[in-house]
């Protein structure tokens, strides 16, 4: 089998750079970068011949010249505000950058670079650094290269009561870059944490960012981790989270994707005991010739565990977004609740959307649901609100308000919030613009 | 020798002037040749039966896309009202109440009654209504015209009833105060009750600055607002007018009279 020139050129990348990677010296981990690098190899990067990549394609990474790779990490780079008073790690071109940071100590709680715990930690990120979700490319891909992250763990009924925040900023420099953090989030019995993760970049840049996020959730415990992908205009963004919920435990996920050229956010659930709940939600915002995809894959494993899912968003331009939703209920799970919903407005000729949810049920006694809608802007309720005076521009950005109000609503008074309001504004304004134009 | 006489230039004009008014819908013509003149401070109502194109001006006279106008003129304080978006319209000073009033998901219906009231004031270049006075000017208005705050709370006419849609639509004209108001059915649909609430609504809000034209098929609204002039549309033009004496008239006896002068 053939591999795309990109795969081939991350393979010889690759081989250049092994040495210097983070944590040389570590046989474990030098041994996992070896497996990971011998399972990509094998296949490559995915293409649309991959059921599961049928809708979104990644050659334009074929144009990206990975030989060098040198990021700017002492770079001053523009932060957005904190979102609170909670701690906060900064990863800027893959580096982590400890004067942008702020770590504050909290009870019960250690949220640290990756290569912190590299050493003392083995026995926790070991598995999770090993973890290729069954030959996945991209996550071989991100085990072979393996830079810093993130690692939230929080003790045993630990209630974290400040959101914690990451941020991954890319400066843009003239050469594409690729960056692969592994981060982790490990949730005692009954403890609580929310985490917003926050990817920027600067306009234009060409950078391939392959980010994966193991969520571990034990009994009882409560994880919120919301993600905020506005990435610079020529990037490639996937990131891949996989997260096992233990009995009533909770996954609260949600994701805004803004930015990128072509991004993909892909949730992988598996609700392993009863009363697991994992809730994702999202909303994507896409104009130009982006590609916005968000994919999920819930597996109910046992008995009696429930799945909500909500993914809406707006497109204009010639922007196309994918939604890929799959739940799969095995043999013996009775008593599951799933349901997932993706709508979608559509606010120019061109944009698209392609939406495939996918039930694969094996057991009797369940409770699944899917539903899909795409249309336009209500004509008799734009010329409702014209007729009362209010500019057509603006009726059009309430609409699209109130469209989007029911996912948003989701995480009403969190901080991401104010970020999602902002950047929906912020995207009409400039949608607008450029349909003017 | 002469004498003129010079009136104020404000005094002579009409407020409404329609002329020679042809529009068709999706290329079928609906309107051909209505004229209809109204000034400041009447009270025009307009009957004619079913499918006549009563709704039809309306929409023509706020602006709706797909309502064209192939012929004639519509004037509005003197100006052009063809040249002007639906919003511009209303920021002049026009305002129609829907027959079928519009369901707008996830916008309250508070939140839509200040952005209205504020882009019209920000249309005529005034400030905009803090909070605090938007909310005490608009429970004025929904004391007398028994809107709870509830139903303000809930989407703009989300699972409302009828009765609630109407009223709702008389509330959002005492809230924008428009020099003209073209009332489209507000009386369809209404209970006893509601009727004298709506009836006793529009009444107040009548006043020499503000002209309504009410297309209606009961006589029973016209008890509350009575017309200076009753006009009947059919086929697509005004066929008679008279005083408040024809709606009366024509609640006896229908149509079967004009229909034929349409024709
Ligand atoms: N989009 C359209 N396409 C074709 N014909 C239309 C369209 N909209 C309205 N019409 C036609 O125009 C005519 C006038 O309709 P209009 O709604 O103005 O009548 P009306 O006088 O308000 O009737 P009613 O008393 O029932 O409310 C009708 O024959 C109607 O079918
Ligand atoms: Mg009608």
């Amino acid at each position: 089998m053939s591999i795309t020139s990109a795969s081939r050129a991350m393979l010889d990348r690759y081989e250049a750079v092994r040495e210097t990677l983070p944590g040389q010296g570590i046989e474990w981990l030098a041994g996992l970068r070896e497996a990971a690098v011998q399972s990509f190899g094998r296949t490559g990067l995915p293409t649309p011949k991959v059921e599961e990549w049928k809708y979104t394609n990644l050659r334009a990474l074929d144009g990206f010249d990975f030989s060098e790779t040198p990021g700017n990490a002492d770079a001053a780079v523009d932060l957005p505000d904190a979102v609170g008073a909670g701690p906060r790690l900064v990863f800027v071109d893959g580096v982590f950058r400890n004067d942008l940071s702020q770590l504050r100590d909290f009870d019960g709680l250690r949220f640290t670079p990756l290569a912190d715990r590299l050493e003392s930690g083995a026995d926790l990120i070991q598995p999770r650094l090993g973890d290729l979700g069954g030959d996945q490319p991209l996550l071989a891909l991100n085990g072979a290269f393996l830079e810093d992250g993130y690692v939230v763990e929080v003790a045993e009924k630990a209630e974290i009561a400040a959101t914690l925040e990451i941020v991954f900023a890319d400066t843009g420099g003239d050469a594409p870059t690729a960056r692969q953090p592994r981060n982790m989030i490990i949730a005692g019995a009954g403890s609580r944490v929310r985490i917003i993760e926050t990817h920027l970049g600067a306009a234009p840049s060409q950078q391939f960012f392959n980010g994966a996020t193991m969520v571990t959730v034990a009994e009882g415990a409560t994880v919120e981790h919301r993600r905020v992908q506005r990435q610079g205009a020529g990037s490639v963004h996937v990131n891949t989270v996989r997260a096992r919920i233990d009995g009533g435990g909770i996954y609260d996920s949600f994701v805004l994707q803004q930015g990128a050229a072509v991004a993909r956010d892909e949730v992988q659930v598996g609700l392993t005991a009863e009363d697991s709940v994992a809730r994702l939600n999202g909303v994507y915002l896409g104009d130009g010739s982006q590609v916005l995809d968000n994919t999920t894959v819930v597996r109910h494993a046992t008995r009696n565990s429930n799945s909500e899912q909500l993914y809406k968003g707006a497109l204009t331009g010639s922007a196309r977004a994918v939604f890929q939703g799959n739940i799969r209920v095995e043999a013996g799970a009775d008593g599951t609740d799933g349901r997932m919903t993706n709508k979608t407005l559509l606010l120019s000729d061109k944009a698209e959307i392609d939406t495939k949810p996918q039930l694969e049920i094996f057991a009797d006694d369940v409770k699944c649901s899917h539903g899909a809608t795409a249309g336009e802007l209500d004509d008799d309720a734009l010329f409702y609100l014209r007729a009362r005076g209010i500019p057509e521009a603006q009726a059009r950005g309430m609409l699209v308000e109130a469209f989007l109000g029911e996912v948003i609503d989701g995480v009403r008074e969190e901080p991401i919030e104010p970020l999602l309001r902002d950047a929906v504004g912020n995207w009409l304004a400039h949608a607008q613009e450029t349909d003017e134009a | 020798m002469s004498i003129n006489v010079h009136q104020p230039e404000e005094f002579l004009k009409n407020m409404l002037e329609i002329k020679n008014l042809h529009a068709s819908v999706d290329g079928k013509p609906i309107l051909k040749g209505l004229d209809l003149t109204m000034g400041p401070g009447e009270v025009h109502a307009i009957m004619g039966p079913n499918g006549s194109g009563k709704s039809t001006l309306s929409y023509v006279i706020a602006g709706r896309d797909g309502y064209e106008v192939t012929e004639g003129s519509i004037l509005f304080n003197g100006r052009d009202l063809m040249e002007m978006e639906p919003d511009e319209r209303a920021g002049e000073g026009l305002f129609l109440a829907f027959q079928y009033p519009v369901e707008i998901p996830g916008v309250s219906t508070m939140n839509f009654l200040k952005t209205s009231l504020n882009a019209i004031r920000a249309y005529r270049g005034e400030d905009e209504l803090d909070a605090m006075d938007f909310l005490k000017f608009v429970r004025e208005q929904t004391a007398t015209l028994n809107i709870t705050d509830e139903l303000l709370k809930r989407a703009v006419n989300v699972g409302f009833s009828g009765g609630e849609k109407k009223r709702n639509e008389v509330l959002q004209m005492a809230v924008l105060r428009p020099s003209l108001a073209v009332l489209d059915e507000t009386d369809s649909g209404l209970d006893v009750d509601a009727l004298k609430i709506v009836g006793e609504g529009v009444t107040s809000l009548r006043s020499p600055e503000r002209s309504m034209l009410v297309i209606t098929h009961y006589q029973r609204l016209l008890d509350y607002v009575v017309p200076d002039r009753v006009h009947v549309l059919a086929g697509g033009k005004i066929v008679a007018s008279g005083d408040a004496d024809l709606a009366r008239e024509l609640e006896e006896k229908g149509y079967a009279g004009f229909s034929k002068a349409a024709a």
